[in-house]
This record gives C-alpha cells, sequence and structure tokens, in this order.
C-alpha cells in the first residue's frame, strides 16, 4: 500500500517541471517559435531560485528572482532571434550551453561549490497540507502534501489552455505562429507576442526550475545535472500535444507515472538505477510514435 | 558575400569571443595579469602542454565534423552526445573481447565497431522517422539520452571494472592497441592524423563525391532535391549514419590515444562538436581552427585555473556565448536584411 502511495506522490511530483516546462515550450510554439532552451532555462532558474534563497532567507524572494532571471534570459533569446536573426534552433542549443556553463561558473564564483551544491541553512519549500483533500480515504495520501508549484502545475494548464483559445492575446498569437505575413496584414504585431510568448517562456520555466531545487535546496551541476534531461522530455511533451496544454498536462502525467513505475520497479530491485532513467525518453518517443501514427497526417509534425 | 569572407568573419567573431575571455577572466581574478599570462601562454608554455592541446582538439575535430556533415542535410541530429557515448561502448567492448587479437586487427575492429554503434544509434532515428514520422531532431534527441544512460549500465554493472581505482570505468584495453605517442611525454598520439584525414575526406566527400552533392542539396532544398531524383530519405538515412559513426569515432580515438579505458561519465565533446560545427557554418576546413580555439580556451583556462584563482568553467561559458554572437547574423547581413523588410517567419509547423 505504502509503494502505491508512494508511487502517485511521485508521479504528481516529478510531472511538476516537464508540465511547467512544456507549457512555457507551448507559448513560444503557439507564436511559430520553436525553443530548443527549455533545459537552459531550467538549469539557470533552478540555479538561480535556490541560491537567492539561500542568501536571503526568503522563499518568495528567491522564486520571484529565478523567474526574472528566466525571463531575463528568454528576451535575450527573443531578441537574438528576432532582431538579430539567428537561427532559432541554434539560439536554443546555445541558451542550453549557457545554461551549463553560467550556472557552473556563478556556482563556483559565488558559492565555491562545484558539482552538486547543497546550500546549507536555506529554507525550503514547504509542502502545503489541504485539509480537506487530505481527509479523502484514498485519495488523500498522494493529493496533499505537494508544494505550491506542483498545484499551481496542475491550475496553469487550464489557465493557459483558455488563454490561448477563448481570448483576443490568444487568437492574435496563435495568427501570429501560424501564418506571420498575413498576421501582420490584419495589424496584429508579431514581433510583440513572440516577445510577449518568451516572457511567459520565461515565467514557466523559471517556476519549474524553482521547482527541482527549491524543495530540497540543492542544485546539481554538470552535463547531467539538475534537470536531468527533463527539459528534452518537455519537449517531446510540446510537439506530442500539439500546442494544447490540457493534452499536455495528461502526457506530462504518464511521463511521471512512468518514472514513479521505475522508481517502484528500481526499489524492489528488479530494474538498475540507470535503465530506469532512460524510461522517461524510450516513452515519450514511443508516445510521440503512436501519436503521429493516429494522426495519419505524414509531414504534419514538422517543426 | 564570398565564402572566403565569411569564414573570416566566422573566425574574426571567435576571436572576439577569446578577447571577452580575457577580460572575464581579468576581471573574476585577483591578480588579473597573472591569470591572464597564464590563460594565453599556458597551453603554448611547453611541449608537454602544447601537446596536451593539440590531443585535446582530436576529439572535438571529429565531432565538429560529424554534426558539419549531418547538419549539411538540414537534418537536426542533436544527438551525437549519446551516440558517441555508445559508440564508445561499442568499441572498447570490442577491443576487450579482441584482447589476443593481433594490435592493427584490434585497433581497426574496435573503431569499426565503434563507428558503426554510433551510426546505427543515429539511423534509428531515420528509419523511425520514416515508419512512424517522428520528428528527427526529436528522435535522436531522445534515443541519445535514453542510450547514455543505458550504456551508463553496462558500465556500471556487467562492463564494469571492480579493480578500477579512478572512478567507475570499464575493464582497461590491451596496452598494444593505444595509439603511439607522438609529442615528447604529451598525450598527443597519432589519433590526430585520422582526424586531419577525417577533416580532408568529409571536406572532399561533401564537395567532390555524387553522394555528398545530393546530401547538401537535400539541405538546401529538401523538396527541390526529390523532384530532381533524389531519393531524399536515404540520403537522409545516410547522412545520420556518417555522422553517427564519426561521432563513435571521435570518442574511440579519444580512448584508444588517452584514456586507455572508457570512463562512466559524459565529457561533453558531442554538444561542443554541436557548437564548433554551428559556428564554422558546417564548412569541414573551418571546423579545424575553431576545433583547435575551443580546445585552446579549455586547457588555457585550465592552466589559468592551476596556476592563480581562475574558475575552470569561465571555458564553457564563453563557448557558449561565443557561439550565441556568432550564429547572430547582426555583423554580416544588415543590407540584405534591410532591403527585405517583411514579416519575420519562425519556423512553424
Amino acid at each position: 500500500m505504502s509503494i502505491w502511495d508512494n508511487f502517485f506522490y511521485t508521479m504528481l511530483s516529478t510531472s511538476t517541471p516537464i508540465i511547467l516546462a512544456a507549457l512555457g515550450g507551448i507559448m513560444t510554439r503557439q507564436v511559430g517559435m520553436f525553443n530548443l532552451g527549455l533545459e537552459g532555462m531550467m538549469t539557470v532558474a533552478a540555479f538561480v531560485s535556490v541560491y537567492l534563497t539561500s542568501i536571503t532567507g526568503n522563499l518568495a524572494a528567491g522564486l520571484f528572482g529565478g523567474i526574472a532571471a528566466t525571463v531575463l534570459l528568454g528576451l535575450f533569446m527573443a531578441f537574438i532571434s528576432i532582431r538579430l536573426k539567428a537561427d532559432i534552433f541554434v539560439v536554443g542549443i546555445a541558451a542550453n550551453a549557457l545554461g551549463t556553463g553560467l550556472t557552473t561558473f556563478l556556482g563556483l564564483l559565488l558559492t565555491g561549490m562545484q558539482g552538486t551544491m547543497v546550500f546549507k541553512k536555506t529554507p525550503v519549500l514547504p509542502a502545503v497540507v489541504i485539509p480537506y483533500l487530505k481527509s479523502i480515504p484514498v485519495l488523500g495520501p498522494f493529493l496533499s502534501g505537494h508544494t505550491v508549484i506542483d498545484y499551481l502545475s496542475i491550475i496553469l494548464p487550464v489557465v493557459l489552455s483558455f488563454v490561448i483559445f477563448r481570448t483576443a492575446f490568444g487568437y492574435h498569437a496563435r495568427a501570429a505562429g501560424l501564418n506571420a505575413r498575413v498576421a501582420e496584414n490584419c495589424g496584429i504585431s508579431v514581433v510583440r507576442h513572440q516577445y510577449i510568448a518568451y516572457v511567459w517562456c520565461g515565467i514557466f520555466c523559471g517556476l519549474a526550475g524553482a521547482s527541482m531545487s527549491m524543495p530540497i535546496a540543492m542544485y546539481a551541476g554538470g552535463l547531467i545535472g539538475m534537470t536531468n534531461g527533463r527539459g528534452w522530455t518537455a519537449m517531446a511533451v510540446v510537439i506530442l500535444s500539439a500546442g494544447n496544454p490540457v493534452v499536455a498536462l495528461l502526457a506530462s502525467w504518464v511521463l511521471g507515472a512512468i518514472s514513479a513505475l521505475g522508481n517502484v520497479l528500481q526499489t524492489n530491485g528488479v530494474f538498475s538505477s540507470r535503465l530506469v532513467m532512460a524510461f522517461p525518453f524510450l516513452a515519450a518517443l514511443i508516445g510521440t510514435a503512436v501519436y503521429s501514427c493516429l494522426q495519419k497526417r505524414k509531414g504534419s509534425l514538422n517543426i | 558575400m564570398s565564402r572566403k569572407k565569411q569564414a573570416f568573419l566566422q573566425l574574426a567573431v571567435v576571436l572576439i569571443g577569446l578577447l571577452l575571455a580575457c577580460i572575464v577572466i581579468m576581471v573574476c581574478s585577483k591578480t588579473p595579469l597573472e591569470a591572464l599570462r597564464y590563460f594565453l601562454t599556458g597551453p603554448f608554455s611547453s611541449v608537454y602542454n602544447f601537446g596536451n592541446l593539440l590531443s585535446y582538439s582530436v576529439p572535438l575535430i571529429i565531432e565538429g565534423l560529424a554534426s558539419a556533415l549531418v547538419f549539411s542535410a538540414s537534418v537536426w541530429n542533436l544527438g551525437i552526445e549519446g551516440q558517441m557515448f555508445f559508440g564508445m561502448l561499442c568499441g572498447t567492448f570490442t577491443a576487450c573481447q579482441l584482447s589476443q587479437a593481433p594490435a592493427a586487427v584490434g585497433i581497426i575492429l574496435s573503431v569499426a565497431a565503434a563507428f558503426a554503434g554510433g551510426g546505427a544509434a543515429a539511423w534509428v532515428s531515420a528509419w523511425i522517422d520514416r515508419k512512424f514520422s517522428v520528428n528527427i531532431m526529436l528522435s535522436t534527441l531522445l534515443i541519445s539520452n535514453a542510450l547514455s544512460y543505458i550504456v551508463m549500465y553496462f558500465l556500471e554493472g556487467p562492463f564494469n571494472d571492480p579493480r578500477s581505482a579512478s572512478g567507475t570505468c570499464s575493464p582497461k584495453l590491451s596496452t598494444r592497441f593505444m595509439l603511439a605517442k607522438i609529442m615528447g611525454n604529451s598525450d598527443l598520439h597519432t589519433g590526430i592524423f585520422i582526424a586531419l584525414a577525417c577533416v580532408v575526406l568529409v571536406w572532399w566527400f561533401l564537395h567532390y563525391h555524387r553522394k555528398g552533392f545530393e546530401i547538401i542539396m537535400t539541405g538546401q532544398n529538401r523538396r527541390f532535391a526529390e523532384y530532381s531524383g533524389i531519393k531524399v530519405d536515404s540520403i537522409i538515412a545516410l547522412a545520420l549514419f556518417l555522422s553517427g559513426g564519426l561521432a563513435g569515432l571521435g570518442g574511440m580515438v579519444d580512448i584508444l590515444g588517452v584514456h586507455g579505458k572508457m570512463r562512466c561519465m559524459m565529457t561533453g565533446f558531442g554538444w561542443d562538436g554541436v557548437s564548433i560545427a554551428m559556428i564554422a557554418r558546417n564548412d569541414p576546413l573551418l571546423v579545424l581552427p575553431i576545433a583547435f580555439i575551443f580546445a585552446f580556451l579549455e586547457k588555457g583556462v585550465e592552466s589559468a585555473a592551476l596556476f592563480s584563482d581562475v574558475s575552470p568553467a569561465v571555458a564553457q561559458m564563453i563557448q557558449a556565448v561565443i557561439l550565441f554572437f556568432a550564429t547572430a547574423q547582426f555583423l554580416f547581413r544588415r543590407k540584405r536584411a534591410a532591403g527585405k523588410k517583411a514579416a519575420p517567419e519562425g519556423r512553424t509547423s
């Protein structure tokens, strides 16, 4: 029983960074910019938020500082790819490289630590116990006791899908993404929507990064590092969901469930931990393949 | 713009990046001049250091070529890192199985295994694209990430050297398989000739071979290439296979030349190769100097970190900054961009 409690709990909390980063990716995708830099943006957010928390001792300062840093990075990427006309893929890859490089550099410079940095005497993002939910017999134990960001990650996709599909801003942004020239002729400022999308992408990736480092007051640097490839999984979710935030939420839950299943198998000694870590990537691949086959429209997934 | 001028400008941007590195190092250090001196002269200060610099650039050159080749076809193979890792495992495993074989046979077969392993890992993506229409960029990435963990599993479990004192790694290769050292007591090995040969081969292949021409044509306009009778699917599969193969080869040459065993650690050479190819704008001949400068950055910062108080992470950061600016076209395309001021066209679905 306890293993299954744990299973659902892990499922929800491991899918948080994936869903949030995927929302950021969806936002930029809707305006026609495919952002490859999710991984780098999450890395920067993870480091900055936990570092600011540790020096100010204030969780809110850390969270918003991390988001601000990621938004800045997002705007910088947008500037380079829109104004300076760099290739959008290259900018994304450069952002990932910058994410690893910058956080390692700053980590060593500011904290003197390298590799896995453990911030001592730092407040951690607390788990919220929701009284009502807690008392529900079966669902209670795993619905309650997550962090604020975890709960946000369930609400935000719904909000975002309303914004994208039901508001004027959403229509304009999608028009800009579908055909920039036509949108421009209809009086929609494509460039402005692209910048706004990058700001939102920064906010979402900032939350995603904070959700990884802040609950444990730790930052893992290096090439695999904190994100553990979840930025890439999020990209798979972006493609798979075809820009629909709610589908992205469900897909992230499936990926989270697979990670959690891996954890269960690992504790039972069925699989080695390394093999388990390969699961989500293969699952994302299979998911995308199945999805494309269902679509039956070859070429519709070219990005 | 002529190709020569373009190449010159790319190199200029990289040199500006180096200048930026100097500034960062001087700002970060309490003894700026000392640190700068070690950064600039460290790698050239002795035969030993210079040899190490050259040997460090060997895998960078080959990984850069691996990326340049596949990007020429406008195929986004972002799994170079994992393909390299997997190729290295295949090669090391082969070499360990063949430990009794003659040196030449062992070297050739293990390098071939690395090439085949890396190539297969990349080719799978082309196959998946054809069968299930999964975007190649995505599948190379996901497969490479998954493969990295699977390779780590093998290095920690079935293919582990329990006697190793320096971290998790594979069993040691037979010393007979090691490539000969050619510069004093430094790490520089005959693998550098393999790297140089690869540069010439890839350049020749892309510009003077029919398949290479078809790769470039596919890269410039896939639909037009298809109309003119090129089998685009198989050209993409070929480009992927060759690039994955080169990736595996680069990793294997590094093992045969320097380490003598495979360590359970991501080297980052694959991603460096992606950056190098992008800065070189997929020109194999330009890959050579840019890979060398990347190696210089790494080794220079290393020497500055060793003898003064500079953080070794400066190199990584500067490489990313160079990549950012080298690919922004603002420096070169001002006039042309002003000519056609249409709405910006993003990459859409």
